[in-house]
Protein backbone atom coordinates (compact mmCIF):
# COMPACT_ATOMS: atom_id res chain seq x y z
CA UNK A 1 0.00 0.00 0.00
CA UNK A 2 1.29 3.42 -0.89
CA UNK A 3 2.18 5.30 2.29
CA UNK A 4 3.82 8.31 0.68
CA UNK A 5 2.09 11.61 1.50
CA UNK A 6 -0.28 12.48 -1.29
CA UNK A 7 -0.61 16.17 -2.02
CA UNK A 8 -3.62 15.58 -4.23
CA UNK A 9 -5.48 13.59 -1.59
CA UNK A 10 -4.64 16.08 1.13
CA UNK A 11 -5.80 18.84 -1.23
CA UNK A 12 -9.14 17.08 -1.51
CA UNK A 13 -9.41 16.98 2.27
CA UNK A 14 -8.65 20.71 2.46
CA UNK A 15 -11.27 21.44 -0.20
CA UNK A 16 -13.77 19.35 1.74
CA UNK A 17 -13.00 21.40 4.87
CA UNK A 18 -13.68 24.64 2.97
CA UNK A 19 -17.02 23.26 1.78
CA UNK A 20 -17.84 22.06 5.29
CA UNK A 21 -17.24 25.58 6.52
CA UNK A 22 -20.02 26.98 4.36
CA UNK A 23 -22.42 24.04 4.52
CA UNK A 24 -22.18 22.20 7.82
CA UNK A 25 -20.91 24.94 10.12
CA UNK A 26 -24.02 27.14 9.87
CA UNK A 27 -26.00 24.15 11.13
CA UNK A 28 -23.84 23.60 14.20
CA UNK A 29 -25.34 26.36 16.31
CA UNK A 30 -23.39 29.11 18.02
CA UNK A 31 -20.94 30.75 15.59
CA UNK A 32 -18.51 31.52 18.37
CA UNK A 33 -18.22 27.89 19.46
CA UNK A 34 -18.64 26.01 16.19
CA UNK A 35 -15.39 24.58 14.77
CA UNK A 36 -13.71 26.78 12.19
CA UNK A 37 -13.12 24.47 9.24
CA UNK A 38 -11.54 27.24 7.16
CA UNK A 39 -8.89 27.83 9.81
CA UNK A 40 -8.44 24.08 10.11
CA UNK A 41 -7.74 23.84 6.38
CA UNK A 42 -5.24 26.68 6.69
CA UNK A 43 -3.43 25.02 9.59
CA UNK A 44 -3.26 21.64 7.84
CA UNK A 45 -1.89 23.41 4.76
CA UNK A 46 0.61 25.39 6.87
CA UNK A 47 1.96 22.34 8.65
CA UNK A 48 2.77 20.83 5.26
CA UNK A 49 4.14 23.99 3.63
CA UNK A 50 6.98 26.47 3.67
CA UNK A 51 6.42 29.49 5.94
CA UNK A 52 6.18 31.83 2.95
CA UNK A 53 3.44 29.79 1.32
CA UNK A 54 1.64 29.45 4.65
CA UNK A 55 1.79 33.22 5.22
CA UNK A 56 0.31 33.91 1.77
CA UNK A 57 -2.39 31.30 2.35
CA UNK A 58 -3.09 32.80 5.76
CA UNK A 59 -3.43 36.28 4.32
CA UNK A 60 -5.77 35.01 1.59
CA UNK A 61 -7.98 33.09 4.02
CA UNK A 62 -7.98 36.01 6.43
CA UNK A 63 -8.94 38.67 3.91
CA UNK A 64 -11.78 36.45 2.66
CA UNK A 65 -12.97 35.94 6.24
CA UNK A 66 -12.82 39.71 6.70
CA UNK A 67 -15.04 40.18 3.67
CA UNK A 68 -17.62 37.91 5.29
CA UNK A 69 -17.49 39.68 8.67
CA UNK A 70 -16.45 43.25 7.91
CA UNK A 71 -16.47 44.51 11.50
CA UNK A 72 -12.74 45.18 11.48
CA UNK A 73 -11.50 44.71 7.94
CA UNK A 74 -7.89 43.48 7.92
CA UNK A 75 -7.92 42.02 11.43
CA UNK A 76 -8.62 38.54 10.12
CA UNK A 77 -5.93 38.87 7.45
CA UNK A 78 -3.39 39.88 10.08
CA UNK A 79 -4.36 37.07 12.44
CA UNK A 80 -4.45 34.33 9.81
CA UNK A 81 -1.11 35.47 8.32
CA UNK A 82 0.57 35.20 11.71
CA UNK A 83 -1.04 31.86 12.52
CA UNK A 84 -0.18 30.39 9.11
CA UNK A 85 3.43 31.52 9.32
CA UNK A 86 3.90 30.34 12.90
CA UNK A 87 2.36 26.95 12.16
CA UNK A 88 4.72 26.40 9.24
CA UNK A 89 7.68 27.75 11.16
CA UNK A 90 6.88 25.75 14.27
CA UNK A 91 6.86 22.44 12.45
CA UNK A 92 10.58 22.77 11.88
CA UNK A 93 11.15 23.00 15.64
CA UNK A 94 8.62 20.46 16.90
CA UNK A 95 7.51 17.12 15.50
CA UNK A 96 4.56 17.72 13.20
CA UNK A 97 3.96 14.01 12.60
CA UNK A 98 3.12 13.47 16.26
CA UNK A 99 -0.58 13.52 17.06
CA UNK A 100 -0.16 15.15 20.47
CA UNK A 101 2.01 17.92 19.09
CA UNK A 102 -0.41 18.46 16.23
CA UNK A 103 -3.25 18.69 18.75
CA UNK A 104 -1.36 21.45 20.54
CA UNK A 105 -0.72 23.19 17.22
CA UNK A 106 -4.40 23.19 16.35
CA UNK A 107 -5.59 24.39 19.75
CA UNK A 108 -3.01 27.13 20.07
CA UNK A 109 -3.46 28.22 16.45
CA UNK A 110 -7.21 28.67 16.84
CA UNK A 111 -6.95 30.49 20.14
CA UNK A 112 -4.17 32.74 18.82
CA UNK A 113 -6.23 33.57 15.73
CA UNK A 114 -9.18 34.62 17.88
CA UNK A 115 -6.91 36.60 20.20
CA UNK A 116 -5.31 38.49 17.30
CA UNK A 117 -8.66 39.17 15.62
CA UNK A 118 -10.06 40.63 18.83
CA UNK A 119 -6.88 42.57 19.52
CA UNK A 120 -6.55 43.97 16.00
CA UNK A 121 -10.28 44.64 15.83
CA UNK A 122 -10.00 46.89 18.85
CA UNK A 123 -13.74 46.96 19.47
CA UNK A 124 -13.91 44.52 22.38
CA UNK A 125 -12.67 45.68 25.75
CA UNK A 126 -12.83 44.99 29.45
CA UNK A 127 -14.96 42.16 30.73
CA UNK A 128 -16.28 41.39 27.27
CA UNK A 129 -12.72 40.86 25.98
CA UNK A 130 -11.90 38.71 28.99
CA UNK A 131 -14.87 36.42 28.35
CA UNK A 132 -14.19 36.33 24.63
CA UNK A 133 -10.63 35.14 25.26
CA UNK A 134 -11.27 32.75 28.12
CA UNK A 135 -14.65 31.28 27.26
CA UNK A 136 -15.59 31.69 23.61
CA UNK A 137 -12.10 31.47 22.13
CA UNK A 138 -11.11 28.51 24.27
CA UNK A 139 -14.41 26.82 23.47
CA UNK A 140 -13.93 27.30 19.75
CA UNK A 141 -10.31 26.14 20.02
CA UNK A 142 -11.53 22.93 21.67
CA UNK A 143 -14.22 22.23 19.06
CA UNK A 144 -11.85 23.08 16.21
CA UNK A 145 -9.15 20.83 17.67
CA UNK A 146 -11.59 17.96 18.10
CA UNK A 147 -12.77 18.39 14.50
CA UNK A 148 -9.14 18.51 13.37
CA UNK A 149 -8.29 15.33 15.26
CA UNK A 150 -11.25 13.55 13.70
CA UNK A 151 -10.04 14.59 10.26
CA UNK A 152 -6.47 13.53 11.06
CA UNK A 153 -7.51 10.17 12.47
CA UNK A 154 -9.80 9.53 9.52
CA UNK A 155 -7.15 10.44 6.95
CA UNK A 156 -4.10 9.52 9.01
CA UNK A 157 -2.47 7.59 6.22
CA UNK A 158 -2.70 10.56 3.86
CA UNK A 159 -1.44 13.03 6.46
CA UNK A 160 1.28 10.64 7.70
CA UNK A 161 0.48 11.26 11.36
CA UNK A 162 1.74 8.97 14.11
CA UNK A 163 -0.11 8.47 17.41
CA UNK A 164 2.77 9.04 19.87
CA UNK A 165 6.46 8.89 19.01
CA UNK B 1 4.75 14.91 7.00
CA UNK B 2 7.63 16.34 4.97
CA UNK B 3 10.22 18.36 6.83
CA UNK B 4 11.73 21.56 5.55
CA UNK B 5 15.06 21.14 3.87
CA UNK B 6 16.37 23.96 6.04
CA UNK B 7 15.81 24.21 9.79
CA UNK B 8 13.48 27.16 10.34
CA UNK B 9 12.80 29.57 7.55
CA UNK B 10 14.73 31.27 4.79
CA UNK B 11 15.06 34.96 4.05
CA UNK B 12 12.45 34.53 1.33
CA UNK B 13 10.00 33.17 3.90
CA UNK B 14 10.65 36.10 6.22
CA UNK B 15 10.27 38.68 3.47
CA UNK B 16 7.04 37.09 2.25
CA UNK B 17 5.70 37.03 5.80
CA UNK B 18 6.54 40.70 6.33
CA UNK B 19 4.89 41.66 3.02
CA UNK B 20 1.73 39.77 3.99
CA UNK B 21 1.75 41.44 7.40
CA UNK B 22 2.10 44.86 5.81
CA UNK B 23 -0.76 44.15 3.44
CA UNK B 24 -2.91 43.04 6.36
CA UNK B 25 -2.06 46.15 8.37
CA UNK B 26 -2.80 48.28 5.31
CA UNK B 27 -6.17 46.57 4.98
CA UNK B 28 -6.84 47.21 8.65
CA UNK B 29 -5.99 50.90 8.30
CA UNK B 30 -8.00 51.33 5.11
CA UNK B 31 -10.86 53.82 5.57
CA UNK B 32 -14.19 52.12 6.20
CA UNK B 33 -15.66 53.26 2.88
CA UNK B 34 -12.89 51.64 0.86
CA UNK B 35 -12.77 48.57 3.09
CA UNK B 36 -16.48 48.00 2.59
CA UNK B 37 -16.09 48.43 -1.15
CA UNK B 38 -13.30 45.84 -1.21
CA UNK B 39 -15.29 43.46 0.97
CA UNK B 40 -18.35 43.92 -1.23
CA UNK B 41 -16.31 43.23 -4.36
CA UNK B 42 -14.99 39.99 -2.83
CA UNK B 43 -18.48 38.92 -1.73
CA UNK B 44 -19.80 39.57 -5.23
CA UNK B 45 -17.00 37.67 -6.96
CA UNK B 46 -14.81 35.04 -5.32
CA UNK B 47 -17.09 34.47 -2.32
CA UNK B 48 -20.32 34.59 -4.28
CA UNK B 49 -20.53 30.80 -4.90
CA UNK B 50 -19.86 30.09 -1.23
CA UNK B 51 -22.47 32.60 -0.07
CA UNK B 52 -24.92 31.16 -2.56
CA UNK B 53 -24.16 27.69 -1.22
CA UNK B 54 -24.64 28.92 2.32
CA UNK B 55 -27.94 30.56 1.39
CA UNK B 56 -29.10 27.29 -0.17
CA UNK B 57 -28.16 25.44 3.01
CA UNK B 58 -30.17 27.94 5.05
CA UNK B 59 -33.11 27.37 2.70
CA UNK B 60 -32.70 23.62 3.08
CA UNK B 61 -32.71 24.10 6.82
CA UNK B 62 -36.04 25.92 6.66
CA UNK B 63 -37.47 23.33 4.30
CA UNK B 64 -36.24 20.58 6.58
CA UNK B 65 -37.95 22.26 9.51
CA UNK B 66 -41.22 22.46 7.59
CA UNK B 67 -40.92 18.90 6.33
CA UNK B 68 -40.24 17.58 9.81
CA UNK B 69 -43.13 19.57 11.13
CA UNK B 70 -45.45 17.82 8.70
CA UNK B 71 -43.91 14.47 9.54
CA UNK B 72 -44.21 15.17 13.21
CA UNK B 73 -47.91 15.91 12.87
CA UNK B 74 -48.36 12.41 11.59
CA UNK B 75 -46.77 11.03 14.73
CA UNK B 76 -48.35 10.88 18.10
CA UNK B 77 -48.77 14.03 20.18
CA UNK B 78 -46.45 12.71 22.82
CA UNK B 79 -43.69 12.17 20.29
CA UNK B 80 -44.12 15.73 19.09
CA UNK B 81 -43.93 17.09 22.60
CA UNK B 82 -40.84 15.09 23.38
CA UNK B 83 -38.70 15.61 20.32
CA UNK B 84 -39.56 18.66 18.30
CA UNK B 85 -39.54 21.45 20.79
CA UNK B 86 -36.77 23.16 18.86
CA UNK B 87 -38.69 22.80 15.64
CA UNK B 88 -41.77 24.26 17.22
CA UNK B 89 -39.77 27.27 18.38
CA UNK B 90 -38.39 27.74 14.89
CA UNK B 91 -41.89 27.39 13.52
CA UNK B 92 -43.17 29.95 15.98
CA UNK B 93 -40.51 32.39 14.85
CA UNK B 94 -41.43 31.86 11.21
CA UNK B 95 -45.11 32.31 11.98
CA UNK B 96 -44.35 35.47 13.90
CA UNK B 97 -42.38 36.96 11.02
CA UNK B 98 -45.20 36.01 8.63
CA UNK B 99 -47.67 37.74 10.93
CA UNK B 100 -45.53 40.85 11.02
CA UNK B 101 -45.30 40.82 7.23
CA UNK B 102 -49.06 40.71 6.99
CA UNK B 103 -49.44 43.68 9.34
CA UNK B 104 -46.64 45.75 7.86
CA UNK B 105 -48.30 48.59 5.91
CA UNK B 106 -45.23 49.49 3.87
CA UNK B 107 -43.22 47.86 1.12
CA UNK B 108 -40.61 45.54 2.59
CA UNK B 109 -38.34 42.57 1.86
CA UNK B 110 -38.06 39.47 4.05
CA UNK B 111 -34.50 38.24 4.52
CA UNK B 112 -32.60 35.57 6.38
CA UNK B 113 -29.71 36.34 8.69
CA UNK B 114 -26.56 34.68 7.38
CA UNK B 115 -24.01 33.35 9.82
CA UNK B 116 -20.63 34.98 10.33
CA UNK B 117 -17.31 33.24 10.28
CA UNK B 118 -15.32 35.12 12.88
CA UNK B 119 -15.70 36.10 16.50
CA UNK B 120 -17.20 39.46 15.77
CA UNK B 121 -18.80 41.59 18.40
CA UNK B 122 -22.38 41.26 17.26
CA UNK B 123 -22.40 44.80 15.94
CA UNK B 124 -23.27 43.76 12.42
CA UNK B 125 -25.26 41.05 10.71
CA UNK B 126 -25.40 40.04 7.08
CA UNK B 127 -28.81 39.43 5.54
CA UNK B 128 -29.78 37.59 2.36
CA UNK B 129 -31.31 40.54 0.52
CA UNK B 130 -29.40 42.96 -1.62
CA UNK B 131 -29.44 45.35 -4.50
CA UNK B 132 -31.41 43.00 -6.75
CA UNK B 133 -34.20 42.97 -4.15
CA UNK B 134 -34.38 46.75 -4.06
CA UNK B 135 -32.54 47.18 -0.77
CA UNK B 136 -30.88 50.57 -0.35
CA UNK B 137 -28.46 52.04 2.17
CA UNK B 138 -29.97 53.24 5.46
CA UNK B 139 -33.08 51.10 4.96
CA UNK B 140 -34.47 50.22 8.43
CA UNK B 141 -34.28 46.57 9.47
CA UNK B 142 -36.84 45.17 11.91
CA UNK B 143 -37.67 41.79 13.43
CA UNK B 144 -40.81 40.52 15.10
CA UNK B 145 -40.00 42.23 18.40
CA UNK B 146 -38.87 45.56 17.03
CA UNK B 147 -35.91 47.49 15.70
CA UNK B 148 -32.69 45.72 14.68
CA UNK B 149 -30.77 48.50 12.89
CA UNK B 150 -30.22 49.84 9.40
CA UNK B 151 -28.57 48.75 6.18
CA UNK B 152 -24.99 49.98 5.93
CA UNK B 153 -23.68 48.29 2.79
CA UNK B 154 -25.67 46.85 -0.08
CA UNK B 155 -24.23 44.06 -2.21
CA UNK B 156 -25.87 42.39 -5.15
CA UNK B 157 -27.40 39.55 -3.15
CA UNK B 158 -26.62 40.42 0.47
CA UNK B 159 -26.50 43.45 2.73
CA UNK B 160 -24.56 44.39 5.84
CA UNK B 161 -26.72 45.63 8.71
CA UNK B 162 -25.41 47.84 11.50
CA UNK B 163 -27.40 46.68 14.50
CA UNK B 164 -28.26 48.74 17.54
CA UNK B 165 -25.15 47.37 19.27
CA UNK B 166 -22.94 49.24 16.80
CA UNK B 167 -21.19 52.31 18.27
CA UNK B 168 -22.56 54.49 15.45
CA UNK B 169 -26.18 53.52 16.08
CA UNK B 170 -28.60 56.24 17.13
CA UNK B 171 -32.35 56.65 16.85
CA UNK B 172 -34.79 59.37 17.86
CA UNK B 173 -37.40 57.84 20.15
CA UNK B 174 -40.53 58.70 22.02
CA UNK B 175 -42.39 57.30 25.01
CA UNK B 176 -45.57 57.92 26.99
CA UNK B 177 -47.34 59.26 23.96
CA UNK B 178 -45.07 62.04 22.83
CA UNK B 179 -44.35 63.47 26.27
CA UNK B 180 -40.89 61.90 26.39
CA UNK B 181 -38.49 62.35 23.52
CA UNK B 182 -34.81 61.55 23.30
CA UNK B 183 -32.05 59.79 21.48
CA UNK B 184 -31.26 56.17 22.13
CA UNK B 185 -27.93 54.48 21.50
CA UNK B 186 -25.93 51.47 22.66
CA UNK B 187 -24.67 51.60 26.22
CA UNK B 188 -20.94 51.08 26.74
CA UNK B 189 -18.85 50.35 29.78
CA UNK B 190 -18.11 47.37 32.01
CA UNK B 191 -21.04 45.00 32.23
CA UNK B 192 -23.17 47.28 30.07
CA UNK B 193 -23.17 45.36 26.83
CA UNK B 194 -26.36 44.40 25.09
CA UNK B 195 -28.30 47.27 26.65
CA UNK B 196 -29.40 50.63 25.29
CA UNK B 197 -29.23 54.08 26.79
CA UNK B 198 -31.87 56.80 26.39
CA UNK B 199 -29.92 60.03 26.70
CA UNK B 200 -30.61 63.65 27.54
CA UNK B 201 -34.28 63.37 28.34
CA UNK B 202 -35.64 66.68 29.57
CA UNK B 203 -38.90 65.19 30.82
CA UNK B 204 -39.31 66.00 34.52
CA UNK B 205 -41.96 63.49 35.45
CA UNK B 206 -41.48 59.88 36.38
CA UNK B 207 -41.05 57.30 33.65
CA UNK B 208 -42.19 54.00 35.14
CA UNK B 209 -39.97 50.97 34.69
CA UNK B 210 -41.24 48.88 31.83
CA UNK B 211 -42.42 51.83 29.78
CA UNK B 212 -42.03 50.94 26.10
CA UNK B 213 -40.18 53.34 23.81
CA UNK B 214 -40.70 53.64 20.08
CA UNK B 215 -38.97 55.35 17.19
CA UNK B 216 -40.33 58.85 16.71
CA UNK B 217 -39.70 59.17 12.99
CA UNK B 218 -37.35 62.12 13.41
CA UNK B 219 -34.17 61.96 11.39
CA UNK B 220 -35.72 60.25 8.42
CA UNK B 221 -34.03 56.86 8.82
CA UNK B 222 -36.47 54.97 11.03
CA UNK B 223 -40.23 55.25 10.52
CA UNK B 224 -42.34 56.18 13.51
CA UNK B 225 -43.70 53.48 15.80
CA UNK B 226 -41.07 50.73 15.75
CA UNK B 227 -40.53 49.29 19.26
CA UNK B 228 -36.99 49.90 20.49
CA UNK B 229 -37.10 48.64 24.06
CA UNK B 230 -38.36 49.21 27.58
CA UNK B 231 -37.17 51.52 30.33
CA UNK B 232 -35.29 49.60 33.02
CA UNK B 233 -34.16 52.42 35.33
CA UNK B 234 -32.55 55.84 35.69
CA UNK B 235 -28.85 55.99 34.83
CA UNK B 236 -27.96 59.61 35.36
CA UNK B 237 -29.71 62.71 36.70
CA UNK B 238 -27.85 65.89 35.76
CA UNK B 239 -29.13 68.29 38.36
CA UNK B 240 -32.68 68.03 37.16
CA UNK B 241 -31.81 69.37 33.71
CA UNK B 242 -31.72 66.08 31.90
CA UNK B 243 -31.65 62.42 32.65
CA UNK B 244 -30.50 59.22 31.03
CA UNK B 245 -32.27 55.90 31.25
CA UNK B 246 -31.22 52.29 30.88
CA UNK B 247 -33.26 50.59 28.18
CA UNK B 248 -33.70 46.88 27.69
CA UNK B 249 -33.77 46.28 23.91
CA UNK B 250 -36.94 44.95 22.36
CA UNK B 251 -35.07 42.40 20.31
CA UNK B 252 -31.51 41.11 20.33
CA UNK B 253 -29.71 40.62 17.00
CA UNK B 254 -28.24 37.29 18.12
CA UNK B 255 -31.74 35.86 18.65
CA UNK B 256 -32.99 36.73 15.18
CA UNK B 257 -32.99 34.38 12.21
CA UNK B 258 -35.30 36.33 9.88
CA UNK B 259 -35.77 40.08 9.43
CA UNK B 260 -37.73 42.53 7.35
CA UNK B 261 -35.96 45.29 5.41
CA UNK B 262 -38.30 48.28 5.03
CA UNK B 263 -38.21 50.03 1.68
CA UNK B 264 -39.92 53.32 2.56
CA UNK B 265 -38.73 56.75 3.54
CA UNK B 266 -41.09 57.48 6.43
CA UNK B 267 -44.34 55.99 7.62
CA UNK B 268 -46.14 55.41 10.88
CA UNK B 269 -45.77 51.73 11.78
CA UNK B 270 -47.45 51.93 15.16
CA UNK B 271 -50.09 49.39 14.16
CA UNK B 272 -47.70 46.78 12.80
CA UNK B 273 -46.18 45.67 16.09
CA UNK B 274 -47.99 44.08 19.01
CA UNK B 275 -48.00 46.50 21.93
CA UNK B 276 -47.71 44.44 25.07
CA UNK B 277 -48.08 46.57 28.17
Amino acid sequence: MNTEPSGFKVGLVLLALVLLHFTVRPLLGNDRLAPDFLLLALMFFAIRSRPSNAAVAGFTVGILADALSPVAFGAGALAHTVVGYLQAWGKAIFFPDNLLVTTGFLFFGCWLRNFLVLLAGGQTRGAELFWALTAWSVGQAVTTTVAGLLVLLTFRRWFKIGIIQ
Amino acid sequence: MPQLSEPYSSRRDTITFVICLMLAVTARLTPVTYAEAIARAMRDTVLSPFLHLQDEIQQLRVWRVRFEEISARADSVSAIAGTVQGLMQENARLRAILGLRARMPVHHIAAEVLFQTQQTEGTIIIVSAGERDGVRRWAPVVAVGGLIGSIQTVDRNTSVVHTWTHPDFGAAVTALGDSVVGLVGPRFGAGATMMLELRDVSYEGEIPEGTPIFTSGLGGVYPRGIPVGRIRGVLDDRGGWSRSFLVEPAVHPAAVSHVLVLLVETEDLSGAFERRQ
